[in-house]
């Protein structure tokens, strides 16, 4: 279930990162499933949805600062010294907000689930720990030239696929 | 100068959709965060044009769309959605959208769908 389902939210990473900030995915880990919390790389951003027979699930992004910078830089065509300001963290949310929505209509689409997306919510922070309480995530490592991406899924709920 | 108003509940979007209009000489004439304040600054405004987020807190862009159809069938609504499976499409056009944008979107992007709305008339 969670293979499907990983393979389709890492394609979208792949291919919105590509289209809305020119980066591309170098290398990426194999999926590896997680039941505690985990170690922010800098900047996460977390998008929950929702949809038939009670499924439930969230998307996390989570973004080395590094690599945040080029992608605010890239998506504005200007230079942002600092993550934390407004406009920079609203285009990381952004990106979590189109990531989750081409995966989901994928997955609507063929296999009929009906999820629907929440706001995103994104932080920004060193030593930050990302607590996946209630919730077994898997997760891939995505290397770009710029640092790291997590990317995580969690699904709970109903037949998912 | 066609007058436009931006509905979206993302500071990015808000940025990136101004500078393109501005830019090519249309005149921004509100912006709002959510579907209520989007009602509201559509009766100060009068916009000719409205770009509308789906997904927003307090009031979402469907039942916005709904809202500003009773009271006005000229204007032009585009729909601005990271999701487009058939039942949002659906849903959208029930409520009086005349086209969508997929996100991401891109400056060019963004021109076409206001030069193809011209065209439906």
């Amino acid at each position: 279930m969670y293979k499907k389902l990983m393979d389709v939210f890492v394609n979208s990473t792949e291919s919105i990162l590509k289209e809305m900030a020119d980066i591309d995915i170098i290398k990426k880990s194999a999926p590896f499933t997680i039941e505690e919390d985990f170690n922010s790389f800098g900047v996460s951003s977390t998008i929950t949805f929702a949809g038939n027979n009670s499924t439930k699930g969230r998307f996390i992004i989570d973004i080395s600062e590094s690599l945040a910078l080029e992608i605010v830089k890239n998506i504005l065509s200007q230079n942002v010294d600092n993550i934390k300001e407004r406009l920079a963290l609203s285009c990381i949310s952004e990106m979590n907000n189109t990531i989750a929505g081409d995966a989901n209509t994928y997955i609507n689409n063929n296999f009929n689930l009906g999820l629907r997306l929440a706001p995103p919510i994104v932080f920004a922070g060193k030593n930050i720990k990302v607590a996946n309480a209630k919730l077994e995530s898997v997760n891939v490592v995505c290397e770009t030239s710029f640092g790291n991406m997590n990317v995580n899924i969690g699904f709970t709920g109903g037949e998912v696929i | 100068m066609k007058k436009i108003l931006i509905v979206d509940d993302s500071l990015m979007i808000h940025t990136m959709l101004k500078k393109t209009l501005e830019n090519q000489g249309y005149k921004v004439c509100g912006e709002a965060k959510n579907g209520k304040e989007g009602i509201e600054l559509f009766e100060s405004c009068g916009p000719d044009i409205i770009f509308m987020d789906i997904t927003m807190p307090v009031m979402d862009g469907i039942e916005a769309t709904k809202i500003i159809r009773e009271k006005n069938k000229e204007v032009k609504i585009i729909m601005l959605t990271a999701m487009g499976d058939d039942e949002i499409c659906c849903k959208s056009i029930g409520a009086g959208v005349d086209l969508f944008l997929k996100k991401p979107f891109n400056a060019q992007k963004i021109l076409n769908a206001i030069l193809e709305i011209d065209k439906v008339g």
